[in-house]
């Protein structure tokens, strides 16, 4: 196996009932790869989240194992302390630091987590954690030069995406797409490698911004709007690309597509720190005027006992004595009060009363190892449906937009995992069940004739 | 070209000399002492400061040396406020 190469595709929250069902028909060269080789769902991580789902694909270790539950983690019990998962959160070998000391060549773009860019046997363009291109967001530094020469000016990202503007929108993500995939190709095309992986923003930010026009379901649904093919549009662009890329390898490559996460329709917001007022939880010093995000709010510690953090999932921390400077948590009612909140939780109702489904994880029942200064739980409010809302004054529990403004999709558990090997072709499309993000590293480094590190929390896809 | 009685650094700039690199590598495997050898490849283009980033991360994580302390923020404070209203406006916080 020493002469294979792998090429990852990867696809920010490609989602399952789409690409295997809904448009299968519409996307040639993502069914071709499926039916000449192998797919299935692929179960992430919990939280279901581009960081740290992307880490623990290419670590093949969980978010507990990494230390890492979301784009921001306590740096301390203090209440004050977050900081950003950069790629300096990520303390385990991701493959590419293992194939590199391997001798093998790599190129990475676009995958999340690696700013600041680390020295690499190869190359590595960084991801939307980079402030701009101004900074080091390259390794080798000297190959941002080759990049504007490439494709202009490199985009790490889409600015100003809760723009009313949607055309405006959708063009930066059809520009940041062209700009990446072209690039990626250039370097498939001009650079020795052996494993070479690109990570694409775009279909999650088409999910999020463009849901509602195209979900009859979708609380907020526009009938006929210009935009209600929007979202099958773009798959198909992208199928276009994959194309486009497979022009630049050969048969020596084992070829995957594979998402972070999938999506599903956002039926609203649940405001975690408003129900945690209402049932007790935690008191407020004083009522801001407006609505404000909790790290603003003037909070009566000593009268809190729980506080939540917004986004896609919630993770709600717990108020202990002797860990957090004013805890009023006696440690003997630590496991009472949280087995208490999580009772509650998944007691939650919508505004007509209704049980949402909202599920709760301890992170110590879930992960191997628990690294790093964890959430008390991790919530998903409605199994995903609902987004948490994390500010302080809205004076309800439950919203219809997100406290930054409309939001069409939630992520949802399960993505998509593709993987076609021409050398050994199948006959037909073999489906494959039981897969895991954290399969996907030891399973590159089987195929690349190396070792799998026995900490690897996931197995190799045969 | 590197040397301590627990590993080897050799740091290869030309195609030869990662090929000689390998070729080492695989010989001191046999003789039972490939966990110790390490090959850092760290390409032509890069600066002398990429060539002994690349070494010393090799080194550290081959477990030769201690990972150097990371204290100094990624960030300037502009660039934490940029990327905290990105990541709000995706919908991350």
């Amino acid at each position: 196996m020493a002469d294979r190469k792998v090429l990852i595709v990867g696809l920010d929250c490609a989602t399952p009932q789409f690409v295997f069902d809904k448009w299968a028909a519409q996307l040639p060269t993502i069914a071709s790869l499926m039916n000449r080789g192998s797919y299935g769902l692929l179960r992430s991580c919990v939280p279901p989240i581009t960081v740290p789902a992307w880490s623990c694909m290419m670590s093949g270790k969980s978010p507990g194992t990494l230390g890492c539950y979301g784009f921001r983690n306590r740096s301390d019990y203090s209440y004050e302390g977050m900081s950003f998962a950069t790629s300096r959160a990520i303390k385990e070998d991701r493959v590419w630091d293992i194939l590199s000391r391997a001798g093998k060549k790599v190129v990475l773009v676009g995958v999340p987590q690696t700013y600041p860019p680390t020295p690499v046997n190869g190359l590595m363009v960084t991801c939307f954690l980079t402030p701009d291109t101004s900074c080091q967001y390259t390794h080798p530094s000297a190959l941002a030069a080759e990049i504007k020469a490439c494709v202009g000016e490199y985009m790490l990202d889409v600015d100003d995406f809760r723009s009313d503007n949607k055309e405006q929108v959708l063009a930066q993500i059809y520009e940041m797409t062209k700009k990446r995939f072209g690039l990626f190709k250039h370097f498939l095309q001009t650079k020795p490698w052996d494993f070479a992986m690109v990570v694409e923003m775009g279909i999650d930010r088409m999910h999020h911004g463009f849901w509602k026009y195209m979900d009859h379901e979708h609380p907020k649904y526009e009938q006929g709007s210009k935009f209600k093919d929007a979202i099958l549009d773009y798959y198909k662009y992208i199928d276009g690309k994959i194309a486009d890329l497979l022009t630049a390898v050969d048969e020596s490559t084992i070829v995957f597509i594979v998402s972070d996460h999938g999506a599903r329709t956002m039926k609203g917001g649940f405001c975690i720190n408003e129900w945690l007022m209402r049932e007790g939880y935690l008191t407020i010093a004083e009522k801001p005027e407006k609505s404000v995000p909790i790290g603003k709010a003037k909070i009566d510690w000593q009268k809190t006992m729980a506080w939540g953090e917004g986004g896609y999932y919630s993770r709600l921390f717990l108020n202990v004595k002797g860990r957090e400077p004013q805890g009023c948590i006696d440690p003997g009612d630590y496991e009472r009060v949280r087995t208490e909140l999580i009772k509650k939780l998944e007691d939650t109702r919508d505004e007509n009363g209704q049980l949402i489904g909202t599920r709760v994880f301890r992170p110590q029942d879930i992960y191997s190892e628990v690294n790093g200064v964890p959430p008390d739980m991790i919530i998903y409010f409605g199994n995903l449906a609902w987004r948490s809302i994390g500010s302080i004054g809205l004076g309800v529990i439950h919203t219809v937009e997100n406290d930054m403004g409309s939001d069409d999709a939630n992520h949802a558990q399960d993505g998509i995992f593709i993987m076609c090997d021409p050398q050994h072709l199948a006959c037909s499309a073999v489906k494959r069940d039981g897969l895991n993000i954290t399969d996907i590293a030891p399973t590159i480094l089987h195929l690349l004739g190396l070792p799998v590190p026995v900490d690897m929390e996931g197995k190799v896809i045969l | 070209m590197y040397t301590k009685n627990t590993g080897v650094v050799l740091a290869c700039v030309t195609q030869q000399q990662s090929e000689v690199a390998e070729a080492l590598n695989a010989e001191l495997q046999k003789r039972g002492a490939g966990s110790v050898c390490v090959i850092t490849d760290i390409g032509a283009e890069a600066s002398a400061q990429e060539a002994v980033q690349a070494i010393i991360q090799s080194l550290e994580g081959n477990g030769i040396i201690p990972a150097a302390s990371t204290d100094n923020p990624v960030y300037s404070d502009g660039e934490e406020e940029k990327i905290r209203k990105r990541l709000e406006n995706l919908g991350y916080l």
